[in-house]
């Protein structure tokens, strides 16, 4: 029997290379490259669905990844399934290739928009890109109040409470349902796939949606629709070497005078 | 290196176990000290993942059994 206070789910997740890989940026595209580049479901994502499963353990609901990306993206949807997520969409289209932030936003307020959701989830950044930009721009096209930086996450009734993080701590924060979370890297631990979940996630749904399926067009998405351009990608400053002190017996002599020198002391 | 079109269904199963056990040994790791009970179960986890990807059973892996 369905539970009064259970919560339909969308966490929008997103597929990477591995962190063990080093990415590589097309000089020409200024796209990082993801052909033949091992992937998997960001691990920012993974706590976004770690916290939807939590949430759902507790009150009954469902949970709905969806992705968009390459072909290449379904292990990393996989891997969301294997954790326990009840269904994934996947948006998957050449036209959605070189899309900005705002058309990642349309695609995905444009998928959302098809299933009953009380409670969307994202990370708060992923971690390739690291804009940050969508999941505001979601919660604007979806209509939906956005709840961020949240270091927890609970839902009574039709209220989700977040606790934000702030430079000083946190604050509280409530709205009514439906809503967006955004979720910090330290709210969980995500829980890993196990063999039965693995297995269990190959008769799991994977809905595959194209741009038309969406009803977006060249002029919201891609690299046409894009308004936000990267013009160069550059490697950081390299830093100065650092200066190494031996101990000869003035070594933590040596060590406060430099300290003092930078006025940190 | 592209591997056969056949064999895509099996490379993919194949990465999805090396990604659960990478997992497993992240979760893991941090709390070798503090959470003997999770590191067990990690442990326990990776076991039954290698055990079944030791047996080779391909045609179960890919849900080709009649």
């Amino acid at each position: 029997m369905a539970r009064h206070d259970e919560v339909n789910i969308v966490v929008c997740a997103k597929v990477v290379p591995l962190s063990s890989v080093t990415i590589q940026i097309d000089p020409a595209t200024k796209r990082m490259v993801r052909k033949d580049v091992s992937q998997e479901l960001d691990p920012q994502a993974a706590k976004a669905v770690e916290e939807a499963l939590r949430l759902t353990e507790k009150q009954g609901g469902s949970v709905t990844v969806v992705v968009m990306g390459g072909d290449d993206a379904t292990i990393g949807i996989r891997g969301a399934l294997a954790m326990g997520a009840t269904a994934a969409i996947h948006l998957s289209d050449p036209a959605l290739a070189g899309s900005d932030a705002l058309g990642t936003a349309k695609a995905l307020a444009a998928a959302i928009r098809k299933e009953p959701f009380d409670l969307v989830i994202c990370a708060t950044e992923s971690s390739d890109s690291y804009t940050g930009l969508v999941p505001g721009q979601l919660a604007q096209l979806l209509g939906v109040p956005p709840l961020t930086f949240a270091t927890s996450l609970t839902v009574e009734g039709r209220t989700a409470t977040i606790k934000r993080q702030s430079e000083g701590g946190y604050d509280v924060v409530t709205s009514e349902l439906p809503v967006l979370v955004t979720v910090t890297t330290g709210i969980n631990e995500p829980r890993y796939p196990t063999l039965k979940g693995i297995m269990g996630a190959k008769k799991k749904e994977i809905r595959k949606y194209t741009a038309a399926d969406l009803g977006l067009g060249p002029a919201e998405i891609g690299e046409s629709g894009a308004r936000e351009k990267v013009l160069t990608v550059g490697r950081p400053p390299a830093r100065p070497a650092g200066t190494v002190i031996k101990d000869e017996g003035q070594g933590g002599k040596q060590i406060a005078d430099f300290l003092a020198n930078l006025k940190l002391i | 290196m592209t591997g056969a079109p056949n064999t895509h269904a099996l490379d993919e199963h194949m990465k999805e176990m090396v990604l659960a056990l990478h997992a497993a040994v992240n979760r893991a790791m941090p709390h070798i000290k503090d959470d003997p009970k999770l590191v067990e179960q990690a442990l326990r986890d990776c076991e039954e993942i290698l055990a079944v990807v030791l047996e080779g059973n391909v045609s179960e892996w890919l849900g080709t059994t009649k």
